[in-house]
């Protein structure tokens, strides 16, 4: 299970990391693009003040096999992309496209809020909004004299 | 290669197409857009057809060209870049780009018979080889 800490403090360097791979792979004139494999899809996360939305490319999977889950400040997106099933005469000449489970787990600087989280399927890209907790206003005590 | 369907080298994809020069002061999205990718691809021969699925995300049938012109076939794949209104890009593992990639396939195939159907971001190309080239079976009599 991959498991990656992102707060507040830390996006910047991981900003860094990302245009550095992207660098790199210019200089090898061989686009970098992580796909769907056992390490979990790639992510992009968008941010507002409000919280945030974490976009993944998993062409061709089923909707419904899709998990996601909410518990304090991580998500888990889950999923399955079946492999295709060829005649037994068939002859693969390239097989590029990866199958298979995969599962990844993210900490977010901020409690989610479980009952807005939304998730939305379309042409084979993922998106998830995760917006934060709202409802905690700060607590006026009242000083009571004796 | 005895193969009916040859792909190109990814590299040969991998270049501008007329937006890529970006004018000073755009939006990075608007300059990762301009990015062409080579999709991936599984490529299956059977007997009477050859089956070619390619990974698509965010391609719809309207963006979607698909051409055969001589020999190659070609996929074109345009992307609108999906960034979610009022939130700003915080951290990124992969670029949203085009999609392009070309084949060479052989005179075996029937280019009146491809059919293409796309679905979740997946294209599922179907290339029937033309009558001629299937392998027939020829039965054998014998004489009494």
């Amino acid at each position: 299970m991959v498991s990656r800490v992102v707060s507040n403090a830390v996006w910047s360097p991981w900003r860094e990391l990302a245009r550095f791979q992207n660098e790199v792979g210019r200089m090898l004139h061989e686009p970098i693009r992580p796909n769907a494999s056992s390490d979990g899809p790639a992510f992009n996360i968008y941010r507002n003040d409000r919280g945030s939305v974490i976009t993944a490319e998993l062409p061709g999977i089923d909707a419904s096999s899709l998990e996601i889950s909410v518990s304090g400040d991580v998500v888990t997106i889950q999923g399955k992309r079946v492999a295709e099933a060829n005649p037994e005469t068939a002859r693969v000449q390239r097989r590029e496209r990866n199958a298979g489970e995969f599962k990844r787990t993210l900490k977010l600087p901020y409690r989610i809020d479980a009952g807005k989280t939304e998730a939305v399927y379309q042409l084979g890209v993922l998106s998830v909004t995760l917006p934060s907790v709202q409802d905690e206003k700060p607590h006026q005590i009242v000083v009571k004299s004796v | 290669m005895n193969s009916n369907l040859n792909a190109t080298a990814p590299h040969s994809t991998n270049r501008c197409h007329g937006h890529c020069e970006t004018r000073k002061g755009h939006a990075t999205e608007e300059r990762s857009a301009s990015k062409v990718f080579v999709p991936q691809v599984d490529i299956v021969e059977s007997d009477d057809r050859i089956t070619l699925v390619a990974d698509l995300p965010g391609v719809d049938q309207e963006t979607l060209d698909i051409s055969v012109e001589k020999n190659v076939l070609s996929l074109r794949g345009t992307v609108k870049p999906n960034i979610p209104e009022g939130y700003q890009l915080a951290y990124s593992e992969f670029e949203v780009g085009n999609f392009e990639r070309s084949f060479t396939i052989s005179n075996d195939i029937d280019r009146a018979g491809i059919e293409a159907v796309m679905k979740d971001g997946v294209l599922r190309l179907t290339l029937p080889k033309a009558q001629h080239a299937m392998l027939q079976k020829i039965p054998v009599k014998t004489v009494s």
